[in-house]
């Protein structure tokens, strides 16, 4: 009698969640669990190591033994794309993550308080969107010495607050609806209701926007190391890769397009699934019926 | 066909939308006649789709359009091409809606607007349309018209607007015009003379009216004949005065019960029981049997309808005549 | 004059950004572990005359005034001076704007020229083949880094098909145009997506609008309620996602001039760091500052012109 009523309920609700899923949803889903299982299983997946160098197979095309071909110092360019996904989805993730753990409850806050919290907190906010924060990671850089640590400096102090202006201009809207008001008059305390009940009701357009901002991340990580002050040699790391491919581009151009290739369906997988969420979300927004 | 004198002629129009929740007729077999000069009231609540079927009338109703004949002028408009009914718009038939707030582009001068609408309906250079466009905010009352012409929409108050609304509508010159609620979203002092407004330029042009209300003192001091809608359904017509003096249907009189009667201390509200129809799941045979005071056994089975061809009609297989029939004999 | 207030209000708000990012800038190069100057002539001076550089610089005084004075002489176009390469730091910028403003100008124009038809005609039959095919072009444009696909183009257009040039900044009027097809290319197929995005979506919001339906019961024809009416009101939104996106444009200007060898602001600010020239990353970044908040003014007062009702709200 008691398994009839506790089990079928979870799984049947499952079920009918991941059915209501688009297509668009469960596309960018599926992608982005291969390109997670790969990067992951790097070590069981990836034919070769990749930082081993074979002088007998440079700049070798693509063919059935090297997937993706081989570089000028006969690494197997397959592996180290597999292994360059390790670092920029790591990356990517926590870049995306992290600052979005502080700056939804700081938003929140800023918007349900108004008055001068929300006035600093909206001026910092617009100061630090508003500028190439490629130009700010470069002037870590100068500080620090090139490599991944200036990333992670730059945009934890600086890249929660799109996520901050995203759950502001949600809080806005929220605070003036009833059950708010309800827990103020239940008397709780602000941080309260804030946190467990203005953030989660507020934080559908960060989550939406964290799968662009994922994206960008990447851009923003293999773009500096493109440039040389990033992730430094031999590490695979996508852009570094393709910088490492430039010279040969006419000779070899599978050394530049495949790491290409990976960011390409990386961020495809990511705007997919935030397309699918956005409509997914935006439907518990929108009207009744 | 334009012998039988009728300006506009619909006949078992019916408007379906198709919902997640299964097919809604947001009208169901409306007819409706109008003689040029005419006003026709059409009253009912929310719902009950007095505003679709203005647009229906235009061409510019969203769901599924059958209709057995609409007409304009004698001529079938329903069965026109696209491009030869959106001819008529603005011209022939004219539209004015509800909120004028936001029915205006608030990215162009209101003087822009006019002579946009001037110039489509009229062959003739920009700088005469201005002054056709100046003097179409005269005839509604807007003064200083030729430099109002510049104005933008946010700059003008809601009665103002509802004016130049108006002016719009007059721009092709139409022998019809569809008033959609134009008094609702006003403020009172201002509804008399929209209203006001209205019925001048009517009497000046010779323009047939509709005008759609929830408001029965709208419908009282703007009509000549009333129609009432409920659930997509046309329920009773009668010449004004015969409507309020003697409403036949249960839902009219029920509406005029429904406003607040009695002086003094006695002033009781008297709703009509019950909810406003679904249109999802309108019941068998009448649809205001489960609210109606006079229900018997017949009204669940039949749909009643309006004949048209009578001057007075209704919707009932028990209208108040004939209770009244019934106690006079008694 | 209401304009006049609106143009002083915009203004007033820019200066927030250019105190933050100057001020972080200034804060930041305090960090420096060791000694900046030293690091920066990398020994090859003598004690004293790092000493007596010190003193020049004005970097004795406490750290307010010297910030103080930085803003005071930037304000009149004193960037301060370069020491490594022994010149003002604004006139090694102002060798080295034209390339990225053109950068910065061809790569918007060429997305407004792909951005906008595509929008148009996307939302014009919304769901349909042509709509889900420039949707996904979107989608998959956007992730492409403005690296890599500057890179392909060089391979494709310059190398095999050797249509246009594929480097450096060329000379005169038509040749920095040609020049700049491909790196403006680069930077389009990423800034595109966004405006078609966004550009598509605000159509279809705005022929939802009333006033679109009241128009058509005008008898206005389709064409021009989709052109005139439609398309005047989804300027609006769309403007705002350009600004709000100038900032990742110019991160990807300053990728895109490495790529192509462009001699602009990016590449000065790349070879800056790999010298250590403190006081040219120091004037670089406000230099940039002013480049991202006078576009967001420039979108500012277009926005401004388009819808009248923005003016009343200062």
């Amino acid at each position: 009698m008691k398994t009839e009523v506790a089990t079928p309920g979870v799984l049947e609700r499952i079920a009918r969640e991941v059915g209501s899923w688009s297509f668009t949803l469960k596309l960018g889903l599926l992608l982005m669990t291969i390109i997670i299982f790969m990067a992951v299983f790097a070590p069981w997946v990836a034919p070769f190591d990749p930082e081993l160098q074979d002088f007998d197979v440079i700049l070798m095309p693509p063919d059935l033994t090297h997937l993706f071909g081989t570089d000028n110092l006969g690494r197997d360019i397959f592996s180290r794309v597999i292994y360059g996904a390790r670092l920029d989805l790591s990356a990517g993730f926590l870049m995306t993550f992290v600052p979005m753990v502080y700056g939804v409850p700081i938003g929140a806050y800023a918007g349900y308080r108004g008055g001068w919290v929300d006035m600093v907190v909206g001026s910092v906010t617009n100061m630090a969107i508003a500028f190439p924060f490629l130009v700010m990671i470069i002037v870590v850089v100068a500080v620090i010495g090139p490599g991944i640590n200036a990333i992670f400096i730059s945009v934890f102090l600086l890249g929660w607050t799109m996520y901050a202006r995203l759950a502001r201009a949600e809080m806005m809207v929220e605070r003036t609806k009833d059950y708010m008001l309800a827990a103020r008059v239940l008397g709780y305390p602000t941080r309260i209701i804030v946190l467990r009940h203005g953030v989660p009701n507020t934080v559908a357009s960060s989550v939406v926007f964290s799968m662009s901002d994922f994206t960008l991340n990447i851009l923003l990580l293999s773009g500096l190391s493109f440039i040389g002050l990033g992730i430094q040699p031999p590490t695979p790391e996508w852009g570094a890769m393709i910088a490492d491919g430039k010279e040969f581009i006419l000779q070899a151009w599978w050394i530049c397009t495949m790491p290409g290739l990976a960011i390409v369906l990386t961020g495809t997988a990511l705007s997919l699934i935030g397309d699918g969420l956005a409509r997914r979300l935006g439907s518990r927004h929108g009207s009744a019926g | 066909m334009s012998g039988s004198g009728y300006l506009l002629e619909v006949e078992d129009l019916t408007v379906s939308f198709a919902t997640r929740n299964g097919t809604v007729l947001a009208n169901d077999g409306v007819s409706l006649n109008l003689r040029p000069g005419e006003t026709l009231g059409i009253v009912g609540e929310s719902g009950s789709g007095k505003s679709v079927l203005c647009r229906a009338i235009l061409g510019l109703a969203k769901g599924k359009v059958t209709a057995r004949r609409i007409a304009f002028d004698g001529r079938n408009i329903d069965e026109m091409q696209p491009a030869e009914r959106r001819r008529l718009r603005g011209s022939g038939i004219a539209m004015v809606f509800q909120s004028p707030m936001s029915s205006i582009d608030p990215v162009w001068t209101i003087g822009d607007q006019l002579v946009e609408t001037v110039r489509h309906h009229k062959a003739i250079s920009r700088r005469e349309a201005r002054v056709e466009a100046a003097a179409l905010l005269d005839r509604v009352g807007i003064a200083s018209s030729a430099r109002r012409l510049d104005d933008y929409p946010h700059q003008w108050s809601g009665g103002m607007l509802q004016r130049a609304m108006i002016a719009l509508a007059l721009a092709g010159n139409p022998r019809l015009i569809l008033a959609d609620e134009p008094t609702t979203a006003l403020d009172v002092t201002i509804q008399d003379q929209i209203l006001a407004l209205l019925m001048s330029l009517q009497r000046e042009s010779g323009m047939a009216m509709i005008m759609v209300s929830h408001d029965l003192g709208v419908i009282a001091e703007t009509a000549d004949r009333v129609a009432v809608m409920y659930a997509g359904r046309i329920v009773e017509t009668a010449d004004v005065r015969d409507l309020f003096q003697e409403p036949q249907h249960p839902y009219t009189a029920g509406l005029f019960a429904s406003i607040v009667a009695g002086s003094g201390q006695d002033k009781m509200l008297m709703p009509i029981p019950g909810q406003p129809p679904d249109l999802h799941s309108l019941p068998a045979g009448c649809a205001f049997a489960p609210r109606c005071p006079r229900v018997r056994d017949n009204c669940h089975r039949t749909v009643p309808r309006v004949d048209t061809t009578v001057a007075r009609g209704n919707a009932c297989l028990f209208p108040l005549s004939e209770a009244l029939a019934v106690e006079q004999r008694q | 004059m209401l304009v006049a207030r609106y143009v002083i209000s915009r203004v007033l708000h820019t200066l927030p950004v250019l105190i933050g990012v100057t001020l972080f800038t200034f804060l930041a190069i305090q960090f420096v572990p060791g000694d900046p100057i030293r690091i920066m002539t990398r020994g090859h001076v003598s004690d004293a005359e790092v000493a007596a550089i010190y003193d020049r610089l004005g970097m004795n005084r406490p750290l307010a005034i010297q910030y103080g004075s930085f803003i005071v002489k930037a304000a009149t176009g004193d960037l301060g001076e370069s020491i490594i390469q022994n010149a003002p730091v604004s006139e090694l910028v102002g060798e080295k704007i034209a390339p990225t403003m053109w950068l910065l100008g061809m790569g918007t124009f060429l997305s407004i020229i792909i951005a906008l038809p595509l929008s148009l005609l996307a939302a014009a039959w919304p769901d349909s083949a042509f709509d889900h095919t420039v949707r996904t072009a979107s989608m998959i444009g956007f992730a492409m880094p403005p690296f890599w696909i500057g890179l392909l183009l060089i391979l494709g257009f310059g190398l095999h098909l050797g249509w246009l040039p594929i480097s450096g900044y060329g000379d005169g009027f038509l040749g920095h145009f040609t020049h700049m097809i491909l790196p403006g290319l680069t930077i389009a197929f990423f800034l595109a997506p966004i405006l078609i995005q966004s550009l598509r979506a605000s159509l279809l919001d705005a022929l939802d609008a009333d006033h679109i339906e009241v128009a058509r019961s005008r008898g206005v024809p389709e064409w021009r309620i989709y052109l005139k009416h439609a398309l005047r009101n989804a300027l609006l939104p769309t403007l705002t996602v350009l600004s709000v996106n100038i900032s990742w444009l110019v991160s990807g200007a300053v990728v895109v001039e490495s790529v192509f060898a462009l001699p602009g602001l990016g590449s000065l600010l790349i070879r800056s760091v790999g010298y250590r020239d403190y006081p040219l990353i120091q004037g670089l970044a406000l230099v940039f500052a002013v480049i991202v908040v006078a576009v967001n003014l420039i979108a500012d007062l277009c926005n401004g012109i388009i819808d009248r009702r923005v003016l009343r709200a200062t």
